[in-house]
Parts: structure tokens; sequence; C-alpha cells
């Protein structure tokens, strides 16, 4: 699992830290209108140092079921203890939730109401959209005036003075910038896109930044009618992307590839969710203990925990503990496992059923094979394999740990596996990737990630998943599942690799997931067309679902044979498949006469062909040894 | 007077010497007094009558033998007349392998190589002086006129207090030593290259003898080895010594990893028989039924 | 992976017997699966035979670990029970000691148990016998020996050592590294 994003300690550390930086910025302009207690409350699951959230006035009802009862339960969770009661049944009681819509003066309806479709619950959980219409500037010009300064604090008296002054004067610039354009907007609603070279465009100022992505995204939801003059979408977006890059820190290449998989202001919040750690969700091992009584165990150690939701009947959600939860007696006796709720995901999928033998290809740490086990029920038996041998440690420990008896550690390169062992009954394979599911667990993805690393990860992940489908038993009675995930939230290292196994291995099928929620796998993505039954695959976003960005497909081996295709030894691009052929099909028929000439050229000829056969033949016994050459056959060479 | 007649009768008595009938004609060794007769033997008159046939057989080949002995040169003195016999033509198979080639020295190697060869030295060599042979070394050599060494020019640059006969005697000692040095050495390497792949060693090739010394390492440690093992329990019960030698190359050899279970099972159980006891250490906890029955008192 | 040779058998038994006495037979004579011993790379691992029989293709370079490992023999040939044999020894524990909650951590640091820190102790625990460890709500912590036997263990003070630390399942976290 080499490309998997780092450990829990890390990015633990490391994403407060940037959150609490960012939010402090946006502090100094956040209105301080009283706040619901609703919103509070959610302020504080998702991120103990954001401290405020501006209400939003519009209370609409969330549309869509799935997405809103996995809020509600989030939501809710933290809540007075009377209100745990009724976390699941608010599941349908969308109403409860306060959405997040903007009620800024220049903030269309239309906005508005795309907002609520995609991001609706998420900002109520997450308070992250706090700030958001605060560029008018007239109330907060002191305030940005003193956050400047403060952000020079570290340097010599002189500069900071200087700089002050510099800011200052930016600031009148930008302040009747800002007028001029709240009048525009007064008048026509529209968002003047500025000129390259223009000096804001130079302001690496992150208000002036987010102020103009808000914007762009307005244009953007309703362009027909906001678009200013004839300046093109693209115009609009590549403005949008650079300051997206600026203002999260993503890197240009990444922060493109993730923009295109939302829609505009779905991307907004996706980025804004990967800035806010998700909750800390335990699984209970069943192996060793059950869920109510490792609650009540937690309870009395002052750990503040509530059920994950309702799909997962193993899951806790721990808001808040007096001890530190990956130390406590009950977690080294193995009681439960410090777990993210996505990678309950790929196990459920997978439903191993007891008897069973069941591959984890990349398994380290333990926390999926662990959950495989746990349903086996110690019968049957589990392969964790890793190919990183550092990792297998901790997996070891964790399969002792929570009481294991039937697995098997190896380390392999999952690439090697129907040779080493094959003819499991279920297969998992959640494969090394990008992890740009878990930003907000390792910030570092956003810009270590280049091209070349997309490349790679999804050429292995593709032998990876065509390893783990010949590794099953289609004969299998119970069995005969692959599971594929990943912790990212790209398309070419999800649906790319589902649908390179579909035309590679045409002996399998797409099933269901079993997983009742998340958002439909892409059948068609840019240009790309994706065979239709990818949609039985769901993906996983921070925004809507409260947890790590994940895909998962689960695929069914009908038959142990692989059919031969007619393309069976073509490439991997349907694109490239066909053209070539094409083009020199139009060579051959192009001109008739050409032909006919180069038919007499290459028309064969028996006696030449034959001394040329007998002329490499000799070669050949020439380099051999031992063998001498009859002085006939020689002179025939000549 | 005519005795034809009373050879003839004579002759009547006996068979013929010549002999008639043979298809092949027999083949003779004399020297080894071997005749070789390849013709096949006639079958019916084989199984006709068995012995008449063999003995008449016989008795034919034996006379064509005596035919050709009487052939040959003969020489007659005291003990009578003999036939002297060729040199015998068959070839016997030998009874013991041949001998190995001896390695070669250093030197016949050298020699071989740079094309020298062996000079024969005559013992007497004529002496211009005297006019008449005189052996080449020893007493009355060539050389020694009687007058040789009486007195010794002192080297230019030498000692003149160093006595050169010493000198030269000490010369002499060192090349006899470093002589029978290098015989040695040619002695060692022989019994090398004896347990030398033998087709190196015809090859010419010279041990390697840095190796001489690992091989003698290698002899005396497997002796060492052989006289530890040789005590009446086999070494079994003799006491480790540490840094002592241990067996190489000896394979543990370890039970399958997937065998007989119950057997596996069954040696386990009587391991821990050993371990714990058969009748389990705690059919009764002694301590306990002490304080029990103290308390009843 | 092999199985264990006669010495290691017997050495391993031996440690073991300290802990569970007889009870050994349950864990070769199992009535549900037939279960074995095996070696490898110096640990000794309990695993079944089906599972044995499949882990027979990994290579030995690959194998990390099958089953649950009981322990390793040390480069001097004793055997050192870790930590990952708890449930099964727990399971079959002659002699138990449950310690106070505010003994727990102390105990999973690696401390030794003190009078203080003891609950209940079964009732006539020799000295330097093999004694699981147990905290107050039957959560098997680790295993050690005890000092003195449970009639000495009354008269002493309460900061005096009654069971000396063999392992505890705060390992997992502390020597991860070393364990595996």
């Amino acid at each position: 699992m080499a490309g998997r994003p780092a450990t829990k300690k890390g990015a633990a550390k490391s994403s407060p830290a940037v959150s609490s930086q960012k939010n402090n910025k946006r502090k100094v302009s956040a209105s301080t209108e009283p706040l619901s207690k609703k919103a509070k409350v959610g302020a504080k699951i998702g991120n103990g140092k954001l401290n405020k959230v501006v209400p939003k006035s519009a209370e609409e009802d969330s549309e869509e079921d799935d997405e809103s009862w996995a809020y509600g339960a989030v939501s809710d969770s933290d809540s007075d203890i009377e209100e745990r009661d009724d976390e699941f049944v608010s599941a349908e009681e969308g109403s409860d939730i306060e959405v997040g819509a903007l009620d800024d003066d220049f903030l269309g309806d239309e906005f508005a109401e795309s907002d609520d479709e995609g991001k609706a619950p998420g900002t109520a959980m997450f308070g992250s959209d706090d700030d958001e219409g605060e560029d008018e500037g007239e109330e907060d010009e002191e305030d940005i005036f003193a956050s400047n300064s403060e952000d020079s604090d570290d340097d010599d008296d002189m500069e900071t003075k200087s700089r002050k002054l510099d800011a200052a004067a930016k600031l009148e610039a930008e302040e009747a910038e800002a007028e001029l354009q709240t009048n525009i907007m007064l008048e026509s609603d529209k968002y003047v896109l500025p000129e390259d070279n223009h000096e804001i465009l130079q302001s690496t100022d992150l208000q002036v930044v987010q102020a103009r992505i808000q914007e762009i995204v307005r244009v953007l939801n309703n362009f027909r009618e906001m678009r200013e003059g004839d300046r093109s979408r693209n115009d609009y977006i590549a403005q949008l992307l650079k300051d997206l890059c600026l203002y999260y820190g993503y890197n240009e290449y990444l922060m493109e590839k993730l923009f295109y998989i939302f829609p505009v202001s779905e991307a907004i919040e996706f980025f804004e969710a990967n800035e806010v750690p998700r909750p800390v969700t335990i699984r209970t091992n069943t192996l060793k203990t059950r869920r109510r009584e490792l609650a009540q165990a937690l309870i009395n150690r002052g750990v503040n925990l509530d059920p994950i939701g309702k799909w997962s009947k193993v899951g806790l959600q721990v808001f808040d503990s007096p001890v530190p939860i990956g130390a406590t007696p009950e977690y080294l006796a193995g009681h439960y496992m410090l777990q993210a709720a996505s990678s309950f995901l790929p196990v459920m999928a997978l439903a191993p059923q007891e008897h069973e033998r069941v591959l984890d290809m990349a398994s380290a740490p333990g926390g999926k094979s662990t959950y495989i086990a746990a349903l086996l029920k110690n019968t049957g038996m589990v392969f964790a394999n890793d190919a990183n041998k550092d990792r297998t440690k901790s997996l070891v420990a964790n399969i002792h740990r929570l009481g294991v008896k039937n697995a098997v550690v190896c380390n392999y390169d999952g690439r090697e596996f129907p040779g080493v062992i094959g003819g499991f009954d279920r297969v998992l394979l959640d494969a090394p990737c990008s992890g740009t599911g878990v930003i907000s667990k390792d910030a570092s993805v956003k810009t270590n990630k280049s091209e070349q690393d997309f490349q790679m990860l999804s050429q292995l992940q593709k032998e990876l998943v065509l390893s783990a489908i010949d590794s099953v038993d289609a004969g299998s009675k119970t069995g005969g599942y692959i599971v594929y995930s990943t912790c990212s939230v790209t398309v070419d290292e999800n649906e790319d690799v589902v649908n390179y196994a579909l035309r590679k291995r045409p002996n399998v099928k797409l099933v269901s997931t079993g997983l009742d929620f998340g958002k439909e796998g892409f059948t068609r993505y840019r240009e790309k067309v994706f065979h239709p039954s990818v949609s039985l695959t769901r993906r996983y976003y921070p925004h809507m679902h409260n947890m790590d960005g994940f895909y998962v497909a689960k695929f069914k081996k009908i038959s142990n044979k692989i059919p031969k295709k007619m393309d069976d030894n073509v490439d991997l691009d349907e694109e490239e498949e066909f053209a070539p052929s094409a083009n020199k099909a139009g060579k051959r028929t192009r001109g008739g006469k050409k032909t006919e000439e180069e038919l007499e050229k290459v028309s064969f000829n028996a006696d030449e062909d034959e001394e040329l056969i007998r002329a490499s033949q000799a070669k050949l016994l020439h380099t051999q040894k031992g063998i001498k050459l009859r002085p006939k056959k020689s002179e025939g060479t000549k | 007077m005519d005795v034809s007649g009373v050879l003839e009768a004579h002759k009547q008595k006996f068979k013929s010497v010549s002999v008639e009938g043979k298809v092949i004609p027999v083949e003779y060794d004399l020297g080894l007094l071997a005749a070789y007769d390849q013709n096949p033997v006639d079958e019916a008159a084989l199984k006709k009558n068995k012995d008449e046939y063999l003995q008449s057989l016989c008795r034919d080949n034996a006379q064509l033998l005596f035919n050709e002995i009487f052939q040959l040169q003969t020489i007659s003195d005291d003990n009578g007349v003999m036939a002297m016999l060729p040199v015998p033509t068959t070839l016997l198979p030998r009874e013991k392998p041949l001998p190995k080639p001896k390695p070669e020295t250093r030197w016949e190697k050298f020699a071989k190589a740079k094309g020298i060869g062996k000079r024969k030295k005559d013992r007497m060599v004529y002496g211009d002086a005297s006019g008449e042979y005189k052996p080449r070394w020893g007493y009355k050599a060539i050389n020694d006129d009687g007058t040789k060494d009486w007195i010794i020019e002192v080297p230019a640059g030498s000692n003149p207090m160093e006595d050169q006969y010493e000198a030269r005697r000490d010369a002499k000692k060192e090349r006899i030593d470093k002589n029978e040095k290098r015989h040695r050495r040619n002695l060692d390497e022989a019994a090398v290259a004896t347990k030398m792949d033998q087709k190196a060693v015809d090859k010419g090739d010279r041990p390697d003898m840095d190796n001489v010394r690992g091989m003698k390492r290698k002899e005396l440690e497997s002796q060492i080895l052989i006289s530890k093992g040789s005590t009446a329990s086999a070494g079994k019960f003799d006491n480790a010594i540490k840094g002592d030698l241990k067996p190489k190359g000896i394979k543990r050899q370890f039970a399958p990893t997937v065998a007989d279970f119950s057997k596996e099972k069954a040696g386990n159980m009587s391991i821990l028989d050993r371990v714990v006891g058969k009748n389990g250490e705690d059919l009764v906890n002694v301590r306990k039924a002490i304080k029990a029955t103290k308390s009843r008192r | 992976m092999r199985p264990l040779t006669e010495v290691e058998t017997k050495t391993f038994f031996e440690k073991l017997a300290k802990y569970i006495g007889r009870n050994i037979t349950h864990l070769i004579d199992r009535g549900d699966e037939t279960y074995c011993f095996r070696l490898h790379r110096d640990r000794v691992y309990y695993v079944s035979e089906s599972v044995m029989r499949k882990a027979t293709s990994i290579g030995r370079d690959q194998l990390i670990s099958l089953g649950i490992c009981f322990g390793k023999f040390t480069k001097t040939g004793k055997f050192r029970m870790h930590v990952t044999c708890l449930d099964y020894i727990a399971q079959y524990a002659k002699h138990k000691v449950w310690i106070k909650p505010n003994g727990e951590m102390p105990f999973l640091y690696g401390n030794h148990v003190v009078k203080a820190h003891i609950g209940r102790v079964t009732e006539d625990t020799p000295e330097h016998q093999g004694v699981i460890i147990y905290s107050m709500t039957d959560i098997p912590l680790g295993f050690g020996v005890t000092a003195r036997s449970t009639s000495d263990t009354r008269k002493m003070e309460p900061t005096a050592i009654v069971v000396f630390h063999q392992a505890d399942i705060g390992e997992y976290l502390r020597q991860e590294d070393t364990l595996f």
C-alpha cells in the first residue's frame, strides 16, 4: 500500500493547524450575528477551532434522503443528550437540519438554489461556509488592516511599517474596486472578470481571492445571464482554478483533476471539506466484545461517543475523549479498532460469509482485514497481504491484538497473486492510490502528486485489479466476488480502472455493492465513456457523506475462463485501438494505381525467397557450435 | 629294403598329422601356445555323441597347434630340442588399474613449457690436460687435481678477514637446503594434487598451494571430529566445550511441515506427559489438602 | 515453517505449563479442529491445520505470520512468551490476579504489580507461579510471575511487588517493532 495516505498521527497533526490558520483569517471578516444552536453544534463537531458560523436564513428541506440522514446523524449526535434518541429518526426529518444557504445581498437566488441540492447539510456540519459574502469590505476595513499587520508581525519594524503603508494603499484600491463591483452588481448583477495583469490578480490577499472565487462561482452557475460580454467560460474557469490553487494550496495539476469531478459549487465545498478533519471513528471488534458493551466501557472512561450511523452495526463515532482513544485498556485488549468510517465500506460491500477463504491484497494496517475476520467469526481464513514489509508489522500487531486466529500475513507484491495462491472465495483490493479522498488527513497530497504519479498509480491499479480478479475462484459456492476500492476520488483511479477490468476480463461483471448510500459512479466523464454498469459502483465524498473520499466497486466472477476477445492484444485506450488501423486501411485503398504498383513490388518470388531463407538458416547454423555446413549449401547461400 | 610297407602299416596305426575340413583356418598365438578355432560347431554331431565329437575336435586342433610348433625354429642343447616361441600377440587385460601419472614438479612443468629436454650426461669425461677419461664427479674427478682449494682469492669488495672456505661451505649448504625445500614443496603439491580433480592434474594444473593449508586443516578437523566421537557413547554424553569444533555441513533433519497429524499430536502428548507428569500434577492440590485436613481437626 | 523438534517442544511446553499446566492438552487435542504448533523464523505459531496447509504456498521469505504467535525462541534456545498468546493462556489459566482500575495503567506501562493494586487473587497461588492478570472488568491485561505465595502476600506492605511483570497488552504499542 505504498501510495496510501500517511498515518493518522501525522495527518491529524497537520490538518488542524492548516485549517485553524485559515479560520483565523476568516474570523476577521465574519459577522457576529447570533448563532443558532444547531449551527454551533455543527461547528463544534466539524472543527473544534472553528468558533463561529454564519447562520443561514434559508431553512430548506434537504431533498436527498440518503445524504441527509447521514448528516442528520452526525450533526445531531453531538447535541444534547435528549436529542440523541431520535438521531436516526431524524434521517427522514430533513427539516431539523440547518441548511447553509447564503444570504448575502449580492448572491442571487440561483446560487442559493443550486447550493441546496449539493451541499446542503454539509454546511451545518462543518460550518465552513461562514464568511462567504464578506467582500463588501466597508465595515471590516479596519479588521482587514489589522489582519494584514498581524501577518507581517514577524518582520522588522521598518518593513512592517512600509508594508502597512503598502497594504493601506492597496486596501484603498481594493475598496474602490469593491465599491465599483458592488455598484455594478447592484445595477447589472454581473461580475467583471479582471483582465490579466490587473493588479487585483497579483494580489495574494486571501480575502480578495476568496471573494473572487465566490463571484466566479456565481457567474458560472448561471453563465448565460451572468457572463460579462463575450468572455468565455474557459476564461472564468482558468481564473477560478488559479484562485483555488492559491487559496487552498493545491498544485495546478491536481486542482484541475479534482475540479472537473464536481459541479462548480460542489467542488468548492469539496475543497472546503478537505480542510476540516473527519470525525474520529472506531470499529467494535465483534470477535471480542459487542458494540453496546464497548460503548458502555468507553463512556465509563469519560469518552463521548455515538453510533456512526444506521448503516453500520459496529461503528462508533468519538466526539471527545479525556483519554487517548488509541491507548485505552479496551483498545489494547483489542475490543475496537481505530478506523475511518470510509474503510468500513469495502468490507461491507465484500460481505464475506463464514468458512470462506478471503484475500486482502493490500491490507496494512489491517483495519479491513480484521473486519473481514470478524465477519468470518474466525472461521475460514484470511490472507492479509501487503507489499511493504515495514507496514506488515502493524498489520500483524493489529491482527493479534484483535484476536484474529485464522489469518496468514504475507509480503508479496499484489501483482504476483494468482501465482502465489489463488482460488479465493472473495478478494478485497483496497488499492494503493493518490489519497485525494483523504486530503484532510494528509495535506501533503495537495502538492506532491504529479501527472506521473497518477499515471503510475493507475497503471499499478489496473494490474492489481486484474490479478485480484484472477485470484478468485468463480466456482465458489458462496463467493466469487471481488471488491475494488480506493481512498481517492479521481476518475482515472476508479471508474477508469473498473472499466479496464471489465474490458480485459469479460468473465466478470459489476454487481451492486450492497451499500444503500453513496453517489453512483460516473458512466461518462469528460471525454471518456464507461460501461453503463459502472453506475453500480459507489462514490463517497467528504462534503457529502462526512467521511473520507472513497470509491467502492464490486465484481462478480462468472467463469474461470477468460473468454478470448477479438481485441485481446490491443492496448488500453479504445480510441487508440481503432484509430491507427483505420488510418492504415485508408492508406492502402487510397489511389488505385499506386496500390497496384505496390502489389507488383511486393509480389513474391519463390526462388529469391528460398535463397533468403537458406541464407538466414546458414547464418543461424554458423552461430551454433558443432554444426558444419556442407559446401554445397554454403554455395547456395551465395 | 623296402620299409615303405612297414611305415605304411605303422602309419595306419595312427591318425594322420594333417587335419582336413577346417573351413576357416585356425589362428595361432604361439607365444602363448594357443590356437583359436573359429569354425562353427557341428550341431548334429554334437547332439549325436557329445563326448566323442568334442574329443575329436580337440585332438584335431591340438594336432594343428603341434604342427605349427614343429614349424618353428629350433635349437638343440643338452636338455633336448627346443622350439623358439615368438612374442605373444594376444593382449591380456590388466588386473590392477594403471597407476596415476605422477603430478609434474615445478621444474618439469617449466622445462616442458620452455621445451627443455633431458640431457644424458656421461659419467666419464675426457680431460684435455691429462689426455684420459676421468669421472665427472667423485673420487679423482676431472676437476680434482689435488691443488684446487689450497688458496682462494678474496673477492673484490668483500671482507678480507672473512673465511672464504667457510663462505663456500655455507653457500653449498644453502643450495642444498634450498633444493631440499623445493623437493618438499613438490611432495606437498603432489600430495594435494592426488586429491585434486584428475582431469586438472592431467592437464598439468598445479595445485593451488594456498589451498594446501586449508586442505590440511580440513583433514585435521575431520580427524579431530572423528576422535571426538570415538567415545563409548559416540560423543553423545560428552560436554560441549566452548569454541570447540562443530561438525559442518551436516544438515539438521526436521519433520515435514505437513505430515501425519495424529503422530505429531501423539508426540506432543508424550512430551507433555514428560514435562507435566503423566497423571497431571494437579490431580490433588497437596497444600490445599493439608490445609483442609488441618482445619477439619 | 516447520514443526518443532522434540527439544524445542519440551522447552516450549515447560514455559507454557507454568501458566496453564496440563491444560496444554486442550491446545494439542481440540475437539473442533486439528491445531498444531509451527516454528517460523524462531517464532512459534499456533494455527489450525487447514490454515497451515494453505500457508505452505507462501514462500519462506514472504510469510510474515500465521495464526497466533505464542512467543519466540531466543538465540540461547530459551523460549520467551509473547503477549499475543494471551487469549489462549487466559482461557486455560489456573491462577489469576485481578488488579484495580488504578493499577491498570501502571501495569500496562510495563511495571510490576504492587500489593496496593491487587483486587483479587486466585486462592492458593504458590510463589513463582505464572499468573494471568485481569482488570476488574475481566479484561485480560497480561501475565506475570508471582513474587510470593498468596498467604505470604497478606503480611506484605502495600508497596511491595506481588507479581513480576512478564508481558502486557501495552506491548502492542510499546514494542510493535520488536514483537513482530
